[in-house]
């Protein structure tokens, strides 16, 4: 887990030469900021509803994408990267002046719609959005990408799409509906939150929904938009949280605007040196009490920073996870490939694969080194293991679903990524994509086929039996934290001085594995 | 805010923190961080911090304790009284030991 001071040492690292030209707060503005938060928070308590293990803050139904979106099971396409409009909040790289193929967020190129909906099937999405720049420039694209989607899946999947309303007309409407396309959503921020486009929609898709970024100046006018979306029966809202990039910093620095040491990037996306912004936040929270104490029915859901990069990034390695998965591995809750290794003698790993054969579980739980000198296990088997000197390797590996012709995103390759930041005790780890453990195919097609890959992202050596039984009770068996570090500090051998020392890193480690086995709930510390 | 150390208050070893012996020094394991091992140290007593920590078991206030250990050891006069206060009150401030509420 890494501390403040590293998080601040990391976003200043990725943002580099304009850190200094950007807003940070003071230690003393930073409580100010927490207490004011603490204060709306309050204030909603009891009203809202917290969703996707207490990282979504809404007001009403989220919409089916969302549901998609938070249980890892959403894709998006990008389908160009032009766009008609010119917002300063756009994070997104706008000199771009040629049609780029649609892709997805980690640079996989479906130039077939029958490729992107084989992917979409054998991953197992139950939802895709469609993105741009904007969609609609790229009209028949998109349909022909509905069209296929809705062919292979039927209604085994929910559909949308995000646009500005600039390119919005009843043809468009109607072709869209009968591709069968469930959801249109409308970021209208740019065009002084006109409805007009939002409007002509309700006629046509099922679900309308309005998305935006939460501006602080524009407090006053969403105000009194929420109430002309309610009268025209706009289905949701969502606010998002101003996101600060190479491309809009001087923007929003020009504004004002307030940062947070937060990273907004996974490794897999190009986002390393993107941050949030904190008075966009403060603003959706205000907009959300409004709503409530004026009893508005428009369902309104807060997408901030902390959900996307908490349950998004999980929800794409979960998905990558379940394909690159080994038997004798696991899949953590934040969607790491976990792997157990028990490591010994030639002798005592034959001992131990006779243990586990006589019980009868399958063989594929459990793999034998090369060297003989370990075994990877698969935690069900740790009970069997009745060796109290040997020692154990946790290792945790980032999967990854991409396409073997592209350039991995430059992030994957760099140092300043969110992959590891800290030194552990007799840990080996990495973070350069050298390290890339395997790659194995991912046959969409006979004309496609996709890689997984894995990056190993930590890995601590001789570890105890003590530790791998808290390990255990804490992460697997989901025990009190407590409790358990109790236990590891009652049984931990000290019979040396040297485990002493031994006993308190290996705490740390076990408190530290959180970072790979457990997603962080609630809104993040201020600072 | 930095802790107070009172005469008549009783103090008792916080839930989050374990003891274990090693050579004839007691060790204080902290369970939750930001308690004891401020410095990623972890704290540890010789045979007269332990005679102190022994009696701070929540069943006496803490001049009893001071009048108890001068009992027991007369020779250390005055000073053991400091002595104790200094030592329950870095106890404090690292919240290994907590003071248990009046009736």
């Amino acid at each position: 887990m890494r501390t403040k001071e590293q998080h601040i040492q990391l976003v200043r690292q990725a943002v580099g030469w304009a850190y200094s030209q950007l807003n940070w707060l003071t230690d003393e503005e930073a409580i100010l900021a927490m207490e004011d938060r603490e204060q709306l928070l309050r204030a909603l308590s009891g009203k809202v509803n917290d969703s996707f293990m207490q990282n979504k803050l809404h007001l009403g139904a989220l919409s089916p994408g969302c549901v998609n979106c938070g249980n890892g099971t959403w894709s998006c396409l990008f389908l160009n990267g032009l766009c008609t409009a010119d917002c300063f909040f756009c994070p997104q790289d706008r000199r771009m002046t040629e049609e780029r193929p649609p892709a997805t967020l980690s640079n996989i190129v479906f130039h077939r719609p029958e490729d992107y909906a084989d992917f979409v099937q054998k991953v197992g999405y139950k939802g895709v959005g469609f993105s741009g720049g904007e969609s609609l420039l790229a009209y028949e694209t998109l349909l022909s990408f509905i069209r296929e989607i809705r062919k292979k899946l039927g209604d085994d999947i929910y559909l949308w799409i995000y646009t500005n309303g600039d390119l919005v007309d009843e043809n468009k409407l109607e072709g869209l509906k009968q591709a069968g396309l469930d959801e249109i959503r409308f970021n209208i921020a740019g065009r002084g939150y006109t409805l007009r486009p939002v409007e002509l929609a309700l006629k046509f898709i099922d679900t309308v929904t309005v998305e935006i970024p939460a501006i602080p100046e524009d407090f006053e006018v969403v105000k009194d938009a929420i109430g002309a979306m309610e009268h025209i029966g706009v289905h949701h809202l969502n606010l998002h949280q101003l996101l600060a990039s190479p491309y809009n910093y001087s923007a929003l620095a020009h504004r004002n605007y307030t940062l947070l040491h937060e990273l907004v990037g996974d490794a897999y996306t190009p986002y390393s040196n993107w941050v949030p912004v904190l008075d966009s936040e403060m603003t959706a929270l205000r907009l959300i009490l409004y709503a409530v104490r004026n009893s508005i029915s428009l369902p309104i859901n807060y997408c901030c920073q902390a959900y996307k990069s908490r349950i998004q990034g999980r929800g794409h390695r979960m998905r990558a996870a379940s394909l690159a998965q080994n038997a004798f591995e696991d899949i953590t809750d934040s969607g790491y490939l976990r792997r157990l290794m028990v490591q010994g003698t030639p002798a005592m790993m034959e001992h131990l694969e006779g243990v586990f054969a006589a019980t009868g579980s399958p063989d594929n739980l459990w793999a034998l080194n090369e060297d003989l000198s370990g075994l990877s296990i698969h935690p069900s088997l740790l009970k069997y293991v009745d060796i109290e000197s040997c020692r154990f390797t946790l290792s945790y590996f980032l999967p990854h679903l991409h396409d073997a012709n592209q350039p991995l995103p430059p992030q994957t390759a760099g140092t300043n990524n969110s992959l590891v930041t800290t030194s552990y005790f007799k840990a080996d780890l990495y973070d350069d994509a050298d390290s890339e453990e395997t790659i194995q195919g991912f046959v969409l097609n006979p004309q496609r086929t996709l890689s997984i890959a894995r990056y190993p992202i930590a890995e601590y050596h001789g570890l105890s039996m003590v530790m791998i039984k808290s390990f255990q009770s804490l992460f697997i068996d989901k025990m009190n934290q407590r409790e358990v570090l109790k236990w590891f500090s009652e049984n931990y051998d000290i019979s040396t001085k040297e485990n002493i020392q031994d006993m308190a890193r290996e705490k740390d480690i076990l408190l530290n594995l959180s970072t790979w086995e457990q997603v962080p709930s609630g809104f993040p510390e201020i600072y | 805010m930095d802790a107070t150390t009172d005469l008549n208050a009783v103090y008792a070893p916080s839930k989050d923190v374990v003891t274990r012996e090693f050579d004839k020094e007691l060790i204080i394991i902290p369970l939750v961080s930001g308690i004891g091992d401020t410095e990623n140290e972890l704290f540890t007593f010789n045979d007269a911090g332990k005679a102190i920590w022994d009696k701070l078991d929540g069943k006496r206030n803490l001049e009893g304790v001071v009048k108890e250990l001068s009992a027991e050891f007369e020779d250390l006069g005055e000073k053991l009284g400091e002595d104790v206060i200094e030592l329950v009150t870095e106890l404090l401030r690292r919240k290994i030991i907590v003071e248990i509420p009046r009736a």
